[in-house]
């Protein structure tokens, strides 16, 4: 029998999703009526989502039609599915429309909205209110958060000693006295499984009473007490120097030397030296304490003995306990207020009626730990036999947990389930992603005969020279990033080369043979050598980035030159800045330079930022300043870009805070009429008058831009209360996540991060930034959660940042672990990049000129620039591409020019951009009493006539008008105590015989019914009764009589009287006071 | 075209009946109106109008009631549960599940379940779900300290938890009593009563005609079989062959099941009409990026069409109401009239912005000694909306710059208040029994004073009815609420309530919602948001039921939604000659968003073509750098600085100095161009509060006693003074929040860790000097002037400097001018010629600022013979057991300003020579990081 679970190990480009699609026909075409309903399909991210839904109807359609029994496809599921060309077809078409006309149950979603689903059933139980949010924002939260906490200072006296400790603390290291970036730093954790996996020993640590400030004490008394001993050790050692006449200078080394370290002991900062590894292996021997041949020798070797070797002895060890003590107290003020975050998170949450997206798989976890029958999911009526899961190296262990449990009940009915994955392509960590499980974990979790494992191998996506190319380099990188892991002191455990180990792929047979086998292309250059991690990381970004750029419109031609579209080229950035950067220039080269005939459009939906254009600063400029009309500085940036859009050049006028330039006189004057009424406009509506008084639709300015603003405006609008206060503020937390959308389809180059990149690929690849540090340093190194245990026994857990100390300290395991593991996040995000081109690579790489004599491998470039420099070569290749006059390595040609460029013609949008004013063409219906001028005169009369007017005409009795007005006083518009005065007012009406005949439930009476008049024209006096032999109209009216009323129902009385032929009278009936008029 | 009520009302002209005695039931009242309006245009001669009526109406009138609003229903139903369940939540709390209750019992009526079997079953499953044996204790009490509801399921909790399902039953059949001795009702149970009473009817007077349903309810399907089989009612379709026959096709969904039954089965006409599978060519799709660009492409769409063609044979349908603006927005100028049907959430409308706050001020409103106080921030909210501004735009500025500028963390009332109008309607303390009326009081003023256009009037009047139910409700329930709950409740309700927008139906383009196109036909369709999730919408049944129960009493599910949406969609193809679907492609930032299923439907089934994609033009304009010329307008500016006749106008200080030096053009703003940087009320503490509240603590302790002009202190002095330093920060922080002597001082947890640092701060200053021995206190925040003379064009000049000296002392015939720095500040000094060089990165300002003190003093007293040494207490260093006061250069303390008076003059002289250069313009840093903190930052777009 086969083997139920499927695991994949898919390499870049070796057809994984074409390998998912085709499980997941296999799986619905069984049956193709319900099939699809057992299937739940799991992808990484919301886009991956939407294309694969996309991908099983395009092929389920194309099957419909037609079935190619050579394709491999249709080949595999003619096999599989035993049928023939006709019945395939046949399947597939009800298959198809199934899913179409069962589309809830066509399941293909991400964990997330998977998990969600499931924790919606729990509201009650959890007595989340019917309607709760999941709350995305994190960062918010947080920000409310400690907030939230810092305000309890005066109430709590313990919140209030420790933070005034840690305020105190920070102004001793010259920090700001505000504590809440602290805070938030590190309070981010609170909603990491990296955190939540050990909260267990966190909630039972800080249970205990005062425990905290316990362990801080004693932490800084231990540190104390090195601290005093390594003092008294300085003057122990300097006393025996004296003793035996010496000078620090005599022993070896001299200035240099180690024995300069003795009257370092002690320092307050760095009370215990640390020695090198040579120092460590030599020093134990007093040979190695002198020069040869030095006239102090015996001195130096009585000193030795007297106490400075055994003093030297002891540094390694205290030093291990001082970095110990040194690691634990860096997050402790921070850590201190933890439990204070998490009792308030849960208040939050409580009186908010929000989830966190970070909740979701928590609870899951939690709670279908252990439980061999995932019966929660059958709250959700679990209906799914299958589980497909894609990219499964990057999901956690939490959320692998929570899955589990389904898989192992279906896969204990025999059901069929599948996971996809690549660890070379776990990028993800950061996020909890754990590539141990596809390495190794789920092979244990599993029972190892339902395992059927496969390795898919054959590249499909590229040319057989990339192809070639990645299987050389990546066969060789893994050993240059040991090389690395080893200069941080440590073996590398070989963690790389097993999760490489499969790296080399096949060229399918294909294209062996085709002329062009590919285009690479790697540039080096040289940086200054400053250490990374410095204080101006961003300044030397931005330094480091001027050359490549101004390669890239050059590149960008050449690549059009060779016939590629725009829609082939694909920039691989690292970070988003760097996107904004690129994006920027070329778009700059496109205003300004472009020659005739080449393009530079772009598309990222993660670089192109709404808040660059000057349209949208305009707006923003305006909006501001009337959120605060006193803000001159807001106006001044509003006519600043004002000027700016229509060409008028920026002057001392524009800007005193008493003038403007006559140009804009005028529309100074519009703006102070307008104001006001733009003021009481709903948000959008304002944007909206915003845009149109500026002019930017007239002017078609940056409209992309100020759709995306528009947009933005609107997704505020949906989910907060719409005032522009708010909005302001949302906006200037969120600008930077708000990008120009632009269609998939369209010609522009991508500009995306490695990270995004995943799963995509592209014909041409540019990756102009290959170069960052491997081991983030400084503010951008990682929190490891480190299992500890106080003195007093306590098991806790401590956040230690990881830094360089920690290598010698009682963490030193968890350090190294986690270099190892940046080693490996680098090498990912290398095979990541290289591995998305179809035809051609563009790299660029900064490196630095080693000090020493062996290279710093702490960077991708310098790791990178080893390997090439160092006679890089691969396959059928034996002679070296490197140049090492240019410094780069260049493989391959294009052929001769594939095609003319043709220039595209860029189709103008056809779309309306212009504003109109509508609020004059929409008429709203009146009622009795409503806030139009008669209704507020009514009600300020309290003119009761008008309802009772407005009820009579509407109804057949007595009852019928009571009841319509109960419903009107049910809508509120007006209070009980006016109600019942006119149902007073109606019931006396009714006590006039007359009126109550008119009532008469035994004659038929017609009511909202009139005459209808040819073009439909309608006629309705109030009521109409309709006799045997007679027939009366009457109309009712409130206040003063006038000449036409009797005239109006005279003429309802002709036209009644053409209709039944019968008498008819006529009455008008004046109800205040009640007087009844035969006409 | 002719629309399908068109061709119903000519079927009926032409049968000859009496339309006096007829009875039109439609599925809503705009449906009839259409109804009434295509029958005038059939005829020729006037005519009795048929009675045209919806179902719901007929349903009541049949019951002899109408329903009762929400609010009171769940009100009534909430007192209920109070009775049957112990420990009962608030009211708040439980109102979104009343809702979902009440809709439950609506279900249960309107399908004639067996509503007590069903909430037994309910109980049963919620026993055996809710065993939360299968967790350990362990694990429960580990989720409960993430979760605070957990905590709630411990076993008396759990009991509570199941007894609310166990209740539910109960719950209705009280609900049912109570609503009838109160004379209430509910939609569902007037149903169920008439359905299940339909055999006692009595025949009706006129004859009755169903026209274009769908879906029946199970009340519905009784009420009306009945009306055909006994009555001989008529029932008239809008159906269409191609989703009638196909069986998969859920929009045909109920009509094949009505086919088949032996009352309805026979109304169906023959043949069944086939229009839309001729459609395809008709069909246009329409992707483009943005939900905002599709209004844009709607504008276009219209602007297209002919101009002669009637505006009401179009209809722009749109399935999120948050499109009704945008699409408004962008209408073609020459359409004049249009008709919206839709609702728009109230809670978009500045009006609930504006009541929202309102109940911020009462809630934060306080009283103190009989005066009333509003906290300053809910003040300033509400000064910022239209209403108030316009009634007195220049008091209104007055009053916030007053609030500003005196730091008024509490306004008094009569800072505020006036004796009539809005003011004084607004700014008053109501007591929680009276918000309401507050806010209606205020709603009815501004319907009536306030100038406004009929939309603004529609959402008064609204938010004015939704006010007075919950003021009914409040005051029958005789309830003493709190102002929380009613702010709550408040915003539970009006968050959800939707105006209506209900127009001249007939006339113009027609804008509706998907629910409110039912039963009409247009010749040209536009149709919004073909999305998945919008249309159709998420799935999602809001029920307490779970879907299997549900299943099993026959109330509706998913599928039974599903079919009513996509027959909504279908049938506007039935008739529509011309169709435009728009679908946007990527929804909420870093949402992808997935075209509706209608979509891949047409394409398969009716081979309707790919979507065309809009693209929006890409172009971008950045701001780009520039700069300021020293016009003659500038220059005079800039020569109020030169001394005249003696006199000086302006004088430089040294923030000035400094600014200049870090960025000319920021420079120019605010001194020249005189852009103030915006005022806040600062409840937070922001390092220039910070400052300043030091400087004030020091100055309190050691200020030179009235008519002296110094003070000596010594040890002994000083260590008197320490204890009093606590003393002279709560003095310092009460004159800042002119908290006024007597009234209490109230800290924000902020201010509490600022304050305590603060006095430690100053306790570390005290104790430096205290160590240091024995001074004399010479002057405190004094100001101090000094000249300096320049090369101009014009010849030389005097140019005025100035600025306020923290602390001048003597101490053992030294003179130290000394700064108190809170920030960052350190006193290393690269060289005199490095206080000037913008291009040093560590370039000291706060030396700079030391320096120009000590010139200051140099300059005012000639005289003087002592050396004079500048000195920073800096905050960062303070606390070092080395500390040095002095400033440092080559690593070397500066002992003697007069040592390097002569360089840092000609500094000093050729600096400010530049700024008034004429022929240098002012231009913008290079370094951004300046930028970071820059007022300024939002013109240079940096
Ligand atoms: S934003 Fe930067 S460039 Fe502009 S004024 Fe401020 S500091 Fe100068």
């Amino acid at each position: 029998m086969a083997r139920p679970f499927l695991l994949y190990k898919s390499s870049a480009g070796s057809g994984k999703t074409y390998t998912l699609i085709l499980e997941y026909l296999k799986l619905a075409l069984q049956d193709p009526k319900a099939g699809f309903k057992g299937i739940l399909a799991v992808t990484f991210t919301n886009k991956a989502t939407q294309e694969m839904k996309e991908r099983i109807l395009k092929e389920l359609g194309r099957l419909s039609k037609e079935v190619k029994p050579e394709e491999s496809m249709d080949q595999a599921l003619l096999q599989h599915l035993k049928l023939t060309p006709e019945q395939l077809m046949e399947r597939a078409e009800q298959a198809l429309r199934s899913i179409l006309h069962g589309y809830g149950h066509f399941s293909v979603s991400t964990i997330d909205s998977f998990f969600q689903k499931v924790i919606r059933s729990f509201a009650r139980e959890l007595d989340l209110q019917a309607k709760f949010d999941v709350e995305m924002d994190t960062d918010n939260v947080l920000e409310l958060l400690v907030d939230r906490i810092v305000e309890k200072v005066a109430e709590d006296p313990h919140l209030r000693q420790w933070l005034i400790a840690y305020a105190e603390h920070q102004l001793l290291d010259g920090k700001s006295w505000d504590i809440r970036g602290g805070i938030k730093d590190l309070g981010k954790e609170i909603f990491q499984e990296r955190f939540k996996a050990h909260r267990r020993v966190f909630q039972e640590s800080v249970a205990q009473v005062g425990f905290l400030l316990d362990f801080k004490q004693e932490i800084q008394a231990a540190k104390n007490r090195i601290l005093a001993e390594s003092q008294s050790k300085r003057q122990e050692a300097e006393q025996i120097r004296l003793r035996q006449g010496l000078n620090w200078e005599d022993f070896k080394g001299g200035s240099k030397g180690f024995a300069m370290k003795f009257p370092r002991q002690g320092n307050p900062k760095n009370p215990i030296p640390e020695l090198t590894k040579k120092m460590m292996e030599e020093l134990h021997d007093p040979l190695h304490w002198f020069s040869k041949g030095s006239p102090q020798e015996n001195q130096i070797r009585a000193a030795f003995h007297e106490g400075l070797g055994a003093m030297l002895a002891a540094w390694p060890s205290q030093l291990k306990l001082w970095n110990t003590y040194l690691a634990l107290q860096k997050n402790l003020n921070a850590f201190g207020v933890f439990k204070n975050l998490i009792l308030e998170l849960r208040d939050l949450k409580d009186e908010e009626g929000i989830l966190l997206i970070s909740d979701v798989n928590d609870f899951l976890t939690e709670i279908t730990k252990d439980n061999e029958a995932p019966f929660i999911y059958e709250k959700i009526g679990n209906q799914y036999q299958h589980f497909l899961i894609d990219e499964f190296q990057d999901t956690s262990e939490f959320q692998w947990s929570s899955f589990k449990p389904l898989l192992e009940n279906s896969l204990a009915s025999g059901h069929t389930n599948l996971l996809v994955g690549d660890v070379k392509q776990s990028i993800y960590r950061w996020r909890g992603g754990k590539l141990e499980l596809l390495l190794s974990e789920v092979q244990t979790h599993i029972q190892d005969e339902l395992i059927e494992q496969r390795n898919l191998d054959v590249n499909y996506r590229s040319l057989p020279g990339i192809i070639r190319f990645n299987n050389t380099l990546f066969e060789h990188l893994p050993a240059f990033m040991q090389r690395g892991i080893e200069q941080y002191a440590m073996d590398h455990q070989s963690i790389l080369a097993q999760a490489f180990q499969d790296v080399v792929q096949r060229v399918p047979g294909g294209k062996l043979d085709s002329p062009f086998q590919g285009k690479i292309h790697i540039a080096f250059s040289e940086k200054n050598n400053s250490t990374p991690g410095a204080e101006d990381e961003e300044l030397e970004e931005e330094e480091a980035d001027l050359g490549v750029i101004e390669k890239l419109p050059d590149l960008v031609m050449r690549l059009q030159d060779q016939g590629y579209a725009l829609k082939d080229i694909a920039f691989l950035v690292q970070k988003n800045v760097q996107g904004a950067m690129i994006a920027d220039a070329l778009m700059e080269y496109q205003r300004t330079q472009a020659q005739e005939g080449y393009r530079f459009d772009v598309l990222s939906e993660e670089s192109l930022f709404i808040d660059k254009s000057i349209a949208v600063k305009c707006v923003l400029g305006l909006l501001t300043y009337f959120s605060n009309t006193a803000d001159k500085v807001a106006l001044k940036t509003f006519w600043q870009y004002y000027a700016l859009v229509y060409g008028i050049p920026v002057s001392h006028k524009l800007f005193h805070h008493r003038s403007l330039p006559v140009e804009l006189f005028e529309k100074q004057e519009e703006l102070q009429c307008k104001q006001a009424a733009l003021l009481q406009l709903p948000l959008l509506e304002l944007v909206e008058q915003a845009i149109s008084f500026i002019g930017l639709t007239e002017h078609r300015q940056d409209l992309a831009h100020v759709s995306g603003f528009k947009e933005a405006v609107l997704d505020f609008v949906k989910k907060n209360r719409a005032d522009l206060r708010g909005f302001l503020e949302w906006w200037d937390r969120n600008k930077l996540k708000r990008t120009v959308r632009i269609p998939e389809d369209h010609d522009a180059m991508r500009i995306l991060t490695i990270h995004k990149a995943k799963g995509l690929q592209f014909k041409v690849v540019i990756a102009p930034y290959l170069d960052w540090e491997i081991v983030p340093t400084g503010t951008k190194a990682p929190i490891l959660w480190a299992p500890f245990a106080t003195a007093q026994g306590i098991e806790t857990v401590i956040p230690l940042t990881h830094q360089k100390s920690m290598k010698q300290s009682n963490f030193s395991e968890l350090y190294e672990k986690e270099v190892r593991l940046a080693y490996l996040d680098s090498l990912n995000m290398l095979y990541v990049a290289f591995t998305r081109a179809e035809e051609a690579i563009y790299g660029f790489a900064n490196y630095s000129i080693p000090k020493s004599n062996v290279p710093s491998l702490k960077t991708t470039g310098n790791v990178l620039y080893e390997l090439f420099s160092t006679g890089f070569t691969f396959e059928d290749q034996p002679n070296s591409s490197w140049n090492p006059g240019m410094n780069t390595f260049d493989w391959g040609e294009f052929p001769e020019k594939k095609r003319e460029r043709t220039p595209q013609v860029q189709l103008e949008a056809n779309l309306r951009w212009e504003y109109q004013d509508w609020s004059q063409k929409l008429k709203t219906k009146s009622h009795a009493w409503d806030f139009s001028e008669e209704g507020l005169r009514a009600r300020e009369q309290r003119d009761v006539g008008v309802i009772v007017h407005e009820l009579l005409a509407s109804s057949e009795s007595l009852s019928d008008a009571l009841l319509l007005l109960q419903k009107f006083t049910f809508e509120g518009r007006w209070v009980e105590d006016i109600a019942s005065e006119i149902a007073t007012q109606l019931k006396r009406l009714f006590e006039n015989n007359q009126v109550k005949s008119w009532f008469d439930p035994e004659s038929f009476s017609l009511t909202e019914q009139g005459i209808l008049l040819p073009g439909g024209m309608q006629k309705r006096p109030d009521r109409i009764l309709l006799g045997k032999e007679e027939a009366v109209v009457i109309d009712f009216k409130t206040g003063a009589k006038k000449e036409e009323h009797p005239r109006q129902v005279k003429e309802y009385m002709d036209l009644v009287k053409d209709l039944i032929h019968l008498p008819v009278s006529g009455f008008v009936c004046y109800l205040q006071p009640l007087e009844i008029v035969e006409v | 075209m002719i629309p399908f009520l068109k061709e119903t009302a000519k079927s009926l002209l032409d049968s000859g009946r009496e339309l006096n005695r007829l009875r039109v039931v439609l599925p809503n009242r705009r449906a009839g109106l259409f109804f009434t309006k295509y029958m005038g245009e059939l005829i020729e001669q006037p005519v009795w109008m048929p009675e045209v009526i919806t179902i719901e109406q007929l349903v009541y009138e049949l019951a002899g009631k109408t329903p009762t609003d929400d609010l009171t229903l769940i009100f009534e139903l909430y007192e209920q549960y109070c009775q049957i369940q112990k420990e009962p939540e608030s009211f708040d709390r439980f109102y979104h599940w009343g809702e979902l209750i009440l809709k439950d019992f609506n279900d249960l009526d309107q399908f004639l379940a067996p509503v007590a079997q069903v909430y037994t079953h309910l109980a049963e499953i919620k026993s055996l779900e809710t065993d939360l044996s299968y967790l350990s204790d362990e694990q429960r009490s580990l989720i409960a300290q993430f979760w605070k509801a957990f905590e709630r399921q411990n076993e008396r909790e759990q009991e509570r938890f199941l007894r609310f399902w166990q209740v539910l039953g109960k719950l209705y059949e009280g609900f049912q009593a109570r609503l009838h001795t109160g004379g209430f009702s509910y939609s569902g149970q007037l149903y169920r009563q008439v359905a299940q009473q339909a055999q006692e009817l009595p025949v009706p007077e006129k004859e009755v005609l169903f026209i274009g349903f769908n879906a029946f309810t199970q009340a519905e399907e009784k009420i009306i079989s009945h009306f055909i089989q006994s009555f001989g009612a008529q029932l008239i379709w809008d159906v269409d062959a191609y989703y009638l026959e196909d069986s998969m096709q859920e929009a045909g969904l109920f009509f094949r099941q009505y086919r088949k039954d032996k009352i309805f089965g026979k109304t169906f006409p023959s043949p069944i009409p086939n229009q839309i599978r001729n459609k395809s060519g008709k069909v246009h799709i329409h992707a483009i990026p943005l939900k905002t660009n599709q209004a844009n492409l709607v504008g276009q769409l219209l602007e297209e069409q002919s101009v002669g063609e009637a505006l009401e044979e179009t209809v722009i349908i749109l399935p999120d109401e948050h499109l009704l603006f945008p699409v408004l927005d962008h209408l073609p100028e020459r359409i004049t009239d249009l008709n919206v049907t839709m609702g728009y959430p109230m809670r978009n409308a500045p009006m609930y912005a504006f009541l929202d706050a309102l109940l911020e001020l009462q809630k934060h409103a306080k009283v103190k000694d009989e005066k009333i106080f509003f906290y300053h921030k809910t003040v300033l909210d509400l000064l910022a909306y239209a209403y108030l501004n316009e009634e007195d735009p220049l008091g209104n500025a007055e009053v916030i710059e007053k609030i500003k500028t005196n730091n008024l963390i509490e306004v008094p009332q009569e800072a505020v208040a006036k004796e009539s109008g809005l003011f004084a309607l607004v700014f008053q303390k109501i007591p929680s029994q009276g918000i309401l009326d507050y806010l209606a009081s205020i709603i009815t003023f501004l319907a009536k004073e306030f100038p406004q256009n009929d939309t603004q009037k529609n959402y008064l009047f609204q938010a004015f009815k939704q006010l007075n139910r919950m003021k009914e409700i409040f005051h029958s329930q005789n309830a003493n609420l709190t102002l929380d709950f009613q702010l709550n409740l408040f915003r539970k309700l009006f968050r959800e309530l939707k105006l209506p927008f209900e127009g001249e139906p007939l006339r113009g383009l027609q804008i509706m919602g998907v629910l409110e196109s039912r039963n009409l036909d247009f010749k040209r369709v536009i149709f919004c948001d073909v999305n998945e999730g919008s249309f159709p919408p998420a799935a999602g049944m809001n029920s307490m039921i779970p879907m299997n129960l549900r299943k099993a009493f026959g109330l509706p599910v998913q599928e039974q939604n599903d079919a009513i949406y996509a027959y909504t969609f279908y049938r506007l193809l039935h008739r529509a000659e011309e169709v435009h679907l728009i679908y946007s492609t990527a929804g909420e930032q870093g949402k992808a968003t997935e075209m509706s299923r209608y979509l891949h439907q047409l394409r398969v089934e009716l081979q309707v073509n790919e979507a065309n994609s809009v693209w929006i033009p890409v172009q971008m304009t950045p701001p780009s750098a520039f700069s300021i010329e020293k016009t003659e307008a500038v220059m005079d500016k800039l020569t109020q600085y030169l001394v005249k006749e003696g006199e000086e106008v302006k004088t430089f200080s040294a923030s000035a100095l400094n600014m200049y030096l870090d960025c000319r053009l920021r420079f120019y703003f605010r001194y020249v161009a005189q852009l103030k940087e915006k005022e806040e009320v600062v409840t937070y503490i922001d390092p220039m509060t910070f400052g300043t509240l030091l400087h004030r603590g020091m100055e309190h302790l050691y200020a030179i006693p009235e008519g002296r002009t110094y003070r000596d202190l010594d040890k002994k002095d000083i260590e008197q003074l320490i204890p009093q330093v606590q003393a002279a920060v709560t003095l310092a922080l009460r004159e800042f929040y002119k908290v006024e002597e007597g009234e209490e001082l109230r800290l924000s947890g902020q201010l509490v860790i600022a304050s305590e640092v603060l006095a430690k701060y100053l306790e570390a200053i005290l104790t430096y000097d205290k160590n240091q021995g024995k001074f004399r206190v010479i002057g405190l925040e004094e100001e101090c002037k000094a000249k300096v003379s320049i090369q101009t064009a014009k010849g030389i000049k005097e140019v005025a400097l100035g600025g306020v000296i923290d602390r001048m002392d003597i101490k053992e015939g030294v003179v130290r001018l000394l700064d108190y720095k809170t920030g960052k500040d350190t006193k290393v000094v690269g060289s005199i010629s490095s206080l000037f060089d913008r291009e040093d990165k560590k370039r000291n300002k706060a030396a700079m600022q030391t320096f120009l003190y000590a010139f200051f003093y140099h300059y005012m007293h000639p005289e003087n013979q002592l050396p004079i040494k500048p000195g920073i207490f800096n905050i960062k260093e303070i606390y070092a057991e080395d500390f040095n006061l002095f400033l440092q250069m080559d690593k070397t303390e500066i002992l003697d300003y007069r040592d390097h008076a002569a360089e840092f003059e000609e500094g000093l002289r050729k600096l400010i020579e530049e700024i008034l250069n004429p022929d240098l313009v002012f231009d913008q840093t290079l370094d951004k990081k300046k930028c970071t903190y820059c007022a300024y930052k939002e013109i240079c777009g940096r």
